[in-house]
């Protein structure tokens, strides 16, 4: 038996017709995101982000491995997204469901494919011993939009992330811990961001309503959806439509440019956000606020 | 953090003040029957531990009503999930119909309710929906104000019922069936100061607006306790809400609260209000959540 | 608002969805732990249980996919919670709980995460209103062979005879007893347990381990524990729980107003 509630015709009805006229009902228009709330953990890498009632954490963690033998120059990056009851009860441990595939096949196509995380300063000796990254998500609470929500997490949790530093001598390496040495950030190329526009019918001119950062609601009386990743510098990294209901080329378009905005917002968002925690972290011991890299000696 | 008179009884707690109830007195006379005491939500017989005969299984604070002729001892405590109780009226969601019955959602995620057609009784006469003729042909997704009828945990659903006319399906779209106006509670401007105070009457004004607009929203069961008292914990909320936007409102027990206002945005104001209060848990502040209900209706009403 | 330093740190219904959560963090392992508890939920036909609620809980680890560890956490709270739970009141639906492990020195220590898991789902099932006969706590005992150098916070080191004071000036070969200890103590411990008790002094679940002592994880010296040390140590977590946990349950639910 499905566990989806059913949503009433009052509540179907007010929400389609009060969007025709742009009007939500949490009061925002629909092109507007809710607050994103950036907050992070003691140890590096760990960030807990809000969209509304939507919350999502991410956890990136480090551990040293040997190549692949295809890829000896590389290091390796997976994304866990595993869903369950917490986020709400119609999501299964063991039964991914649609959403599961959908999400983890976009991350996958936004993150790992636009080499936003560059897989060879992950590499410590060539063929021997490499760097493997792991983001692990958590979703916490679902009231819609979990796709641009975990995009923002991950990419967060890895700018935020510092890796110890590794010093080589011939065969052996020596990976000093965080007291002896200070972390250095990855080496990230471009912070590629969801995001995500729901298709609800259309308003009085025949255009289609197209909003942004649905809730869980609006998710659910949706025709149809469409998600494109962008950088700040508005390169686009991925544009997915799998089905859902016909829209016009011109309208996609109008979608791309309005997300290119919306994305130099959110990059600011967690750039700031990133520089807050830094400045609290070192109660202002200004180096730090220069950017580091890995190939910096210390 | 307020000193509160009565104490938390947490589930398993012995509770001595019960046990002068639970024994007959020695100077009553001997021909009168003993008074006995009946459980109400949150305690159960439990003759397993004679250390708590009558064992609480909920935390919260001991209620007890000892000047009825029945004395009832409960605990009360109000957690986010609705635990259906007879009598309670409710507003629920159509699933689907079958041979003998309508199959409703009182809460998301539980098993459905059901609605036998000889307990839906659709006139004054009192005929019920059990003929095909009489039976009111629903759509999947209507809402349906009804009662709480029977609820065993034995059952194989809880049983719900239509008592009349008052009851039934409530409007979600204009021109479509009767509004059961006995029930609605009418909130309109307290103050002189207040614009666009008005008389909306009944079904006839709903009916004339252009615009769709009720709505129907989902509330956690401490808020719906509050906005049942209207006049108790619920005035803070529900006159400051009403001060700004008159509008209308049917609770249901069950955490469902059907809203209708003169326009979309007016609804989509009060609905705001409800929401954000309830997310906040504003009803644990010490002032009942007049400061924080006050400064929510403030910023979404405007003005 | 408590004044103890060994008071956890708690947070009730910090979920907006679920019916009862709670945030749980140890003050001295850091370990913080996010559960959720949602029900009675309808149950799928293959878990209904005729006369009984399913209890189902999931334990979720802060790093990597969960796997044996989390299933035996899982077990192991399931059959806690099996005996506070009147699972007769609502027969054939689902009570649901979710553990998501936040926060973990070490992500691998089971012991380390047991009780913190523990005492957040009992508060969160609490806050739920989930049907139970009583209320129970848990606590985590470390066995150490010498206090030197353990930086403990006030009341965390004691030991088991008689003086009920700090005992930082016992000698070095001096055995004592670590409460929630972090993971650094634990390496060093000859012996954890992990003992939960129900508001009455009832046993509810014994989780008791020889540790390898020192780092490199040498083999134990196969010694084990004398049963009357033992004994003692478990008559002080049983006032432990009793006595401080009840008492950390009702002051974190003395700031809920009941209505």
């Amino acid at each position: 038996m499905p566990k989806e509630p059913e949503i009433s015709l009052a509540e179907k009805t007010f929400v389609l017709e009060a969007l025709k006229q742009n009007l939500r009902i949490d009061g925002r228009d629909i092109h507007s995101f809710r607050d994103i709330q950036l907050s992070f953990g003691d140890d590096y890498g760990f960030v807990d982000v809000r969209l509304g009632k939507t919350r999502v954490l991410a956890r990136i963690s480090a551990e040293v491995i040997k190549p692949r033998q295809d890829r000896p120059f590389e290091g390796t990056f997976t994304i866990s997204t595993e869903m369950g009851p917490m986020a709400s009860p119609s999501f299964e441990v063991g039964r991914p469901t649609n959403l599961d595939h959908t999400l983890s096949r976009l991350l996958e196509k936004s993150i790992r494919r636009s080499t936003a995380l560059d897989l060879e300063s992950l590499c410590i000796v060539t063929a021997q011993r490499v760097w493997s990254l792991r983001a692990d998500l958590h979703f916490l609470s679902h009231d819609g939009n979990l796709i641009d929500t975990a995009c923002i997490a991950t990419i967060t949790a890895l700018a935020h992330f510092r890796l110890p530093v590794v010093t080589v001598s011939g065969e052996d390496i020596t990976i000093h811990p965080v007291t002896e040495r200070v972390p250095v950030p990855l080496s990230l190329l471009h912070w590629p961001i969801c995001v995500t526009f729901s298709f609800l019918g259309e308003d009085e001119d025949g255009e289609m309503v197209c909003v942004l950062d649905a809730t869980a609601q609006e998710e659910a009386l949706r025709e149809g959806d469409m998600t494109i990743t962008v950088n700040k510098n508005g390169e686009v990294c991925q544009i997915s439509k799998s089905g859902g209901v016909a829209v016009e080329a011109e309208t996609l378009m109008k979608c791309a440019r309005m997300a290119a905005e919306k994305v130099k917002g959110i990059d600011k968002l967690i750039t700031t956000a990133l520089r807050d925690d830094e400045v609290t972290r070192n109660k202002g011991n200004l180096d730090w606020l220069k950017e580091g890299r890995s190939e910096n000696e210390r | 953090m307020s000193l509160d008179a009565l104490e938390i009884i947490l589930p398993g707690d012995a509770l001595p003040q019960l046990s002068p109830l639970l024994t007959q007195q020695p100077d009553q006379p001997q021909d009168t029957k003993p008074r006995s005491l009946r459980l109400g939500p949150g305690l159960t017989l439990s003759p397993s531990t004679p250390s708590t005969p009558i064992l609480p299984y909920r935390y919260g604070t001991l209620n007890l009503t000892t000047h009825t002729k029945r004395p009832t001892a409960s605990i009360l405590s109000t957690p986010r999930h609705y635990h259906p109780s007879p009598n309670d009226p409710v507003l629920v969601t159509l699933l689907r119909t079958t041979a003998e019955q309508f199959m409703v959602q009182l809460t998301p995620y539980t098993p459905p309710a059901i609605i036998p057609f000889e307990n839906y009784i659709i006139n004054n006469a009192g005929t019920t929906a059990s003929a095909r003729k009489s039976r009111p042909n629903l759509p999947i997704g209507a809402t349906i104000y009804a009662r709480v009828s029977v609820v065993h945990k034995h059952l194989e659903a809880v049983e719900l019922s239509v008592p009349g006319p008052d009851y039934g399906e409530v409007i979600s779209q204009k021109n479509t069936s009767s509004t059961p106006s006995g029930q609605k509670t009418k909130k309109e401007s307290q103050s002189s100061s207040s614009a666009a105070a008005g008389g909306t009457t009944g079904a006839a004004s709903l009916a004339n607006r252009s615009e769709v607009t009720p709505y129907i929203l989902t509330t956690s069961q401490p808020m719906t306790k509050l906005l049942l008292a209207e006049d108790t914990l619920g005035k803070p909320l529900l006159s400051a809400v009403a001060s700004k936007v008159p509008f209308e409102m049917i609770v249901g027990k069950n955490g469902r609260v059907w809203i209708d206002a003169a326009t979309q945005k007016e609804v989509v104001k009060v609905v705001r209000c409800f929401k954000e209060f309830d997310e906040a848990e504003a009803w644990n502040d010490d002032d009942g959540g007049l400061v924080r209900g006050r400064e929510i209706v403030g910023r979404v009403c405007g003005r | 608002m408590a004044s103890s330093p060994l008071a956890p740190e708690i947070s009730l219904n910090p979920l907006p969805q679920a019916d009862g959560s709670c945030q749980y963090t140890c003050p001295t392992s850091r370990t913080t732990i996010l559960t959720s508890v949602n029900g009675p939920l309808e149950v799928r036909p293959k878990d209904e249980l005729p006369s009984h609620a399913t209890i189902e809980v999931i334990v979720k680890p802060g790093i990597g996919v969960a796997g044996v560890r989390e299933t035996r956490l899982s077990s192991l709270i399931h059959s806690t919670l099996q005996s506070l739970i009147l699972t007769n009141h609502h027969p054939r639906t689902l009570i649901q709980i979710v553990a998501q492990i936040v926060q973990a020195e070490d992500h691998t220590s089971l012991p380390l995460l047991l009780t913190p898991l523990l005492n957040c789902t009992i508060l969160s099932l609490l806050i739920a209103g989930i049907p139970m006969r009583t209320v129970g706590w848990s606590v985590h005992l470390a066995v150490v062979q010498g206090a030197k150098g353990i930086k403990g916070v006030e009341g965390q080191v004691f030991k088991l005879e008689g003086g009920g004071d700090d005992g930082m000036e016992t000698e070095e070969s001096e055995e004592v007893v670590v409460r929630n200890p972090n993971s650094e103590i634990l390496s060093r411990a000859k012996s954890s347990h992990t003992l939960t008790f129900s508001k009455e002094g009832d046993i509810l679940l014994i989780e008791s381990l020889e540790c390898s002592q020192g780092s490199g994880g040498e083999s134990a010296d196969g010694q084990g524990w004398d049963i009357s040390d033992f004994l003692k140590l478990a008559e002080e977590g049983k006032r432990i729980c009793c006595e401080e946990g009840v008492e950390i349950i009702r002051e974190a639910l003395a700031d809920r107003k009941v209505f």
